[in-house]
């Protein structure tokens, strides 16, 4: 499915990342991918279960939301190391990244498991590494 | 047990400065008056926190001394040609002078978290100029509240009961003394409590801005909608607009983060300036974190730049694209790195942090954090406005100063102190060579 992401701050994710960026509480409130629930009939998805998002940057594993307000074709990732696999590197000349309006692909991932911060900061570094 | 009075909160921009916090033996025990977000940060504060310097080895970290971590990190930027020195939202004005002083000493770039957020904002100050106000303006004379690509009620959560819909001010002391409303390109609980709403389609700010500069001139559409909003809303926001008393637009990264970036605030501004022909409007930034805005400022009546400041050439230079930190983590310009209270592992795009986590990285804060896992060293630094004060800037530019009121861990020194034994180290390291 064809979405425009928009990636920003939430409750959660300013509790989990008080909470300690290395916790489960962070992941669990940013790792999170926020759809309509049309759009989650659509994809035949529920709440909880791991979606695929792909932009042309890069892809990411999350698992699936229900957004609090209804927008088909919108969907929403909190700020933090998931949502940002799929910016991209241009600034366009203001330093600033494009972090909201993206276009990505959404799609079920059955099965995929969504990576730890320390997976994703491992595999910036080319692997190997035991924290 | 002892009850802290008039604590300022260093969470957001907000900057509260009515929080009451109890300690009983040097522990953190409640918080009164604050938001769920700043509840987290000083009940955790103390919690789930690695005091330890640690410096990398065999894949992982091993502890360290605190002079040993300080004298590495003085190595990695002495040693570097062209290193990044990013951060400073979240501590003090005074280490923020220091680490501007340290930027110089090793010809580096010095850029603050501005850089991904606000920082397109003050490029359009510098275009266009800047019609702005306190939040004590807001709160007693503003009859019209315009939210714009913001959601106070996730990320700043006070302000509407502080500074705009529900508090009560001198001139306008009810909720139905002021008329709200938000833009925005999903609904949100703001939303919710607006008198008018403007959903918006994503990227489409900038027409939208040029339409409501349009309909404030009495123009005409030949369209029936822009932006996806009906000219009809169009009309009637501007009709708002020009009949208010006093009116105040706030706006958030939705603003300044979307596609046209700048060129938003600056047509933002333009507007708002057109808005002053007829009416009295100010606009503020919601900035997010609570000395972002400090950041700036040190930063622009250090250098005469408010973010991207690169000292190279010995001298002060700023041309975001080029001397930003995004731009230079991306083209892996930057030969080494200092994070000082930020964690741009979570908050720069994969391009960056990949860049990021293959150069030398030096990282002070008091948590571990998504950068410090990249790191070669980490040192640990205490909480300013709970373990240290220092001046900080609200949101709105007004200077405040933050208190002490529990000892931090051993080896966390306030940011202001760690920076300055930096300095010294790296300058005796410049002479010895």
């Amino acid at each position: 499915m064809k979405a425009v992401l928009i990636t920003g701050t939430s409750i959660a994710q300013a509790q989990g990342k008080e909470h300690g960026k290395l916790s489960a509480k962070y992941k669990d409130s940013v790792a999170v991918c926020e759809m309509d629930e049309s759009d989650m009939a659509a994809l035949k998805i529920e709440p909880g279960q791991t979606v695929k998002v792909t932009s042309p940057y890069g892809s990411i594993t999350v698992k699936a939301a229900k957004s609090r307000e209804p927008r088909p074709g919108l969907v929403f990732i909190p700020v933090g190391p998931w949502a940002n696999r799929l910016v991209g590197p241009e600034t366009g000349g203001t330093g600033t990244p494009s972090y909201k309006g993206l276009e990505v692909e959404v799609e079920p991932a059955p099965g995929e498991k969504v990576p730890d911060l320390e997976e994703l900061m491992a595999e910036a570094r080319g692997g190997n590494e035991k924290w | 047990m002892v009850v802290v009075k008039n604590v300022l909160c260093s969470f957001c921009g907000c900057v509260c400065d009515d929080l009451e916090v109890s300690v009983e033996d040097n522990k953190i025990t409640g918080v009164k008056y604050a938001c769920a977000l700043a509840t987290e940060k000083f009940l955790h504060s103390q919690e789930e926190r690695n005091p330890d310097p640690l410096m990398r080895a065999d894949g992982g970290f091993r502890k360290v001394g605190l002079e040993e971590a300080l004298d590495k990190a003085a190595r990695i930027l002495a040693e570097a040609k062209y290193p990044l020195l990013y951060g400073w939202s979240n501590t003090s004005c005074e280490a923020i002078k220091v680490g501007i002083e340290l930027t110089e000493e090793v010809g580096g770039v010095l850029d603050n978290t501005a850089t991904v957020c606000h920082g397109v904002g003050l490029e359009a100050i510098q275009d266009v100029g800047e019609p702005t106000g306190t939040l004590g303006k807001a709160r007693h004379r503003a009859d019209l509240i315009i939210y714009w690509g913001c959601n106070p009620s996730q990320a700043h959560i006070r302000h509407t009961t502080r500074y705009t819909a529900f508090t009560k001010g001198l001139f306008r002391s009810q909720r139905k003394d002021r008329k709200i409303v938000v833009v925005d390109v999903r609904k949100t609980v703001t939303s919710k409590t607006a008198d008018l709403f403007l959903q918006i389609d994503p990227g489409k700010d900038y027409e939208l801005l040029s339409a409501l500069r349009m309909a404030v001139r009495d123009m005409e559409f030949e369209t029936e909608a822009v932006a996806g909003v009906p000219v009809e809303k169009i009309e009637e926001l501007a009709e708002m607009m020009v009949s208010c008393e006093f009116g105040m637009l706030f706006f958030g990264l939705g603003l300044t983060q979307s596609s046209a970036k700048n060129e938003n605030i600056a047509a933002a501004i333009s507007l708002v300036r057109d808005l002053n022909l007829k009416t009295k409007f100010l606009m503020l930034p919601m900035r997010g974190h609570y000395n972002v805005t400090g950041a700036n400022k040190v930063a622009l009546w250090q250098t005469g730049y408010p973010f991207a400041v690169d000292f190279s050439h010995g001298y002060p230079r700023f041309n975001p694209g080029e001397t930003s930190a995004a731009d230079l983590l991306v083209r892996g310009e930057v030969d080494a790195a200092l994070v000082v209270a930020s964690d741009p592992a979570s908050h720069m795009p994969w391009a960056a942090v990949k860049n990021l986590a293959n150069i030398p990285v030096a990282v002070v804060d008091p948590t571990l954090t998504a950068t410090s896992l990249l790191a070669d060293v980490r040192i640990p630094a205490a909480f300013n406005g709970i373990e240290y004060g220092g001046t900080v800037y609200r949101m709105d530019g007004v200077a405040l100063k933050t208190r002490k009121f529990v000892e931090p861990p051993p080896n966390c020194l306030p940011d202001v102190e760690v920076l300055e034994n930096i300095l010294h180290k790296v300058r005796s390291l410049k002479e010895v060579a």
